[in-house]
């Protein structure tokens, strides 16, 4: 395969390297990160080249891992028209998302109550298989909050309207519709409210530390220091998601033939986006994204009430503001200037943040205030820290950037290399302290396993697409 | 003995698993197995207190583990059950297991949630001498 090198972060492969592919793969990173990307990802990436109906380029980006039919951290443009919507484009865990809460806590004051609060999140939120949310909702509350998310969360009691201000959509996908849903995803996520699941999932407290300010004049404008605590969390859809997205795979793979669709991979199961089967998914996918919202919303309630009572003063006057919500698995309706010419795309992003720049439309009240692109929360490893970027020029990347770090060892691998007790330990001596379900899972998640996520940022960077705003360190994490 | 093993070096952010067996019930048991394992560290220990019927049909083998799979992990969210031993029957594409386990407790150790078993190249393959299965299974 022969990897052709447009400029120092860009690099492409052909469209004649394979039989099928409509238009080019390009993947936007640094020499260093594409010479270490493991082969399937090109083997992914080239496969999805071949939907009907790509525009441009197949897109990986600089966290890109391989996954299953679309690569981790790849992005897809479909016409709109004669283009298709695939649910194994956007993954299993719809909407799964992002949010950064602030505070006006310093790192001083909260490192010796580390233990207490993590302790008490990891009592108060749910993690680990199949946990349930001590939350209980009808089924007819339920359908309600498919339809409205995080505006349905907040009416009843969860959080605040300024929120749903800085969250995408501003926390309400208002095409889902509910009938497109099945029962066993209603039974799936039913219980599952308010819970944050396993895996790479977390929530985690933060500092900015010295030296973790990369662009002053935003992080003014933002209220960030030096020194500062925040807490973010990772999760989505739930079981509820998952099940949206098994069933309509299954159903949609039946239904290739009738529009003449032929795969290379049956988990790029795809039908026009325009056909009823495509919008009956789009309607279902909706309603995942609304239980993103809403989960996020119970998660980050009861975050704030956890800090009320270790430090015994109301959310508001901690200072524990809402940041930004955004997530990275989802097909959004963008308006792209393509040749000269505006048209409307449909952008599947797995893995991929959706990243617009300063003045687009789609900006939220946060950084439209601070004349900044939109903000990118990027998870690390529970290691090694994480990033706030701004977005610069992505126009290239259909409005898209990285997510995370990006995994470059199985967990199976990982957890062959250190056992969950001594990772513990040796993240305690380096001042993080974390709560786990499972030790095996808390092994499978080392900071070796990943990217090196400094080097990942960096590559956004100089590929134009985000600017490092501020970079946070760990104190303690808890994680399914 | 064990008749699946997870396959290291594909997959990077998620779990693919290969099964071998004598026959189609025995590679559907293992799948079955391979997936407990998967979530639950001392899986082999999860006592038999609930028993669970699943009666599904496809019309292909690799639909067929599909939804098997994926019904699994359904009990799994739902009634927060977990599973130790299964009785599998297929009969032309008709698959009737009953599926012996326990609710989730403290004692069971877990590992990683399944969300899906997806159709990433996932397969059932009849061999020579034996059955394959693959599949991938997001965490």
């Amino acid at each position: 395969m022969e990897l052709k090198k447009i400029s120092d972060t860009v690099w492409e492969i052909d469209k004649n390297f394979k039989e099928g592919m409509l238009v080019p793969a390009r993947i936007y990173a640094t020499e260093e990160i594409v010479k270490s990307l493991d082969e399937e990802v090109f083997e992914q990436l080239t496969n999805v080249a071949t939907l009907p109906g790509i525009q441009k380029y197949a897109v990986a980006l600089a966290d890109a891992h391989s996954g299953y039919g679309f690569p981790i951290g790849g992005v897809a443009a479909m016409d709109l028209d004669n283009g298709v919507i695939s649910p194994g484009g956007i993954g299993f865990d719809i909407n799964c998302s992002v949010r950064l809460i602030k505070t006006n806590l310093k790192v001083s004051e909260v490192r010796p109550k580390i233990k207490e609060l993590i302790d008490e999140l990891f009592k108060e939120i749910p993690v680990g298989v199949g946990t349930k949310s001590n939350i209980k909702i009808s089924k007819g509350e339920f359908k309600e909050m498919m339809k409205e998310g995080g505006v349905w969360a907040v009416r009843k009691g969860y959080g605040s309207k300024e929120d749903l201000e800085n969250t995408e959509l501003h926390g309400i996908a208002d095409y889902a519709k509910i009938e497109n849903v099945s029962e066993e995803a209603i039974d799936r996520g039913i219980n599952e409210l308010g819970s944050i699941g396993s895996g790479n999932h977390y929530l985690e407290i933060q500092y900015i530390p010295e030296g973790g300010i990369f662009d002053e004049k935003a992080a003014k404008e933002l209220g960030f220091e030096e020194g500062q605590v925040f807490v973010m969390f990772h999760t989505g859809s739930r079981g509820f998601g998952h099940q949206i997205a098994s069933d309509y795979i299954e159903k949609l793979l039946e239904k290739m033939n009738k529009y003449n669709i032929k795969l290379r991979d049956k988990e790029l199961a795809a039908v026009p986006f325009n056909s009823k089967e495509g919008q009956e998914y789009f309607g279902a996918m909706g309603c995942a994204v609304n239980f993103s919202f809403a989960n996020h919303q119970i998660i980050q309630t009861k975050t704030r009430q956890v800090f009320e009572k270790i430090f015994k003063q109301d959310w508001e006057k901690l200072g524990m503001k809402q940041v930004f919500a955004i997530a990275h698995n989802r097909a959004t309706i963008e308006e792209i200037n393509l040749d000269n010419k505006k048209v409307k795309l449909l952008v599947h992003r797995k893995g991929a943040t959706a990243a617009y720049p300063k003045n687009h439309p789609k900006n939220l009240s946060i950084t439209k205030k601070a004349n900044i692109g939109s903000l990118a929360l990027i998870g690390g490893s529970m290691e090694t820290g994480s990033y706030v970027l701004h977005t610069l020029e992505s126009k290239d990347t259909f409005y898209s950037t990285v997510h995370g770090s990006g995994r470059t060892m199985s967990r199976a691998k990982a957890k062959k290399q250190i056992d969950g007790k001594e990772l513990f330990e040796k993240m305690m001596k380096n001042g993080i302290y974390v709560r786990s379900s499972s030790w095996a899972g808390l092994a499978e998640e080392a900071g070796f396993a990943y990217k090196n996520i400094d080097v990942v940022t960096e590559a956004m960077e100089k590929a134009n697409i985000s600017k490092r705003l501020i970079k946070l360190l760990p104190l303690g994490n808890i994680k399914g | 003995m064990r008749k699946f093993y997870f396959v290291e070096n594909e997959n990077i952010a998620d779990a693919a698993i290969k099964v071998i067996a004598s026959s189609l019930n025995e590679l559907f048991r293992g799948a079955a197995e391979a997936l407990s394992f998967l979530m639950i560290e001392n899986a082999d220990e999860i006592e038999e207190k609930e028993r669970v019927k699943i009666n599904i049909k496809a019309n292909s083998y690799y639909k067929l583990l599909y939804k098997f799979l994926n019904k699994i992990i359904y009990y799994k969210d739902t009634k927060g059950l977990v599973f130790s031993k299964f009785l599998v029957k297929i009969n032309k594409k008709n698959l009737n297991a009953i599926c012996y386990g326990d609710v989730l407790k403290p004692k069971y150790q877990q590992l990683v949630d399944a969300k899906s078993v997806t159709m990433h190249k996932i397969y059932v393959k009849k061999k020579s001498k034996f059955y394959e299965a693959h599949f991938v299974v997001d965490i």
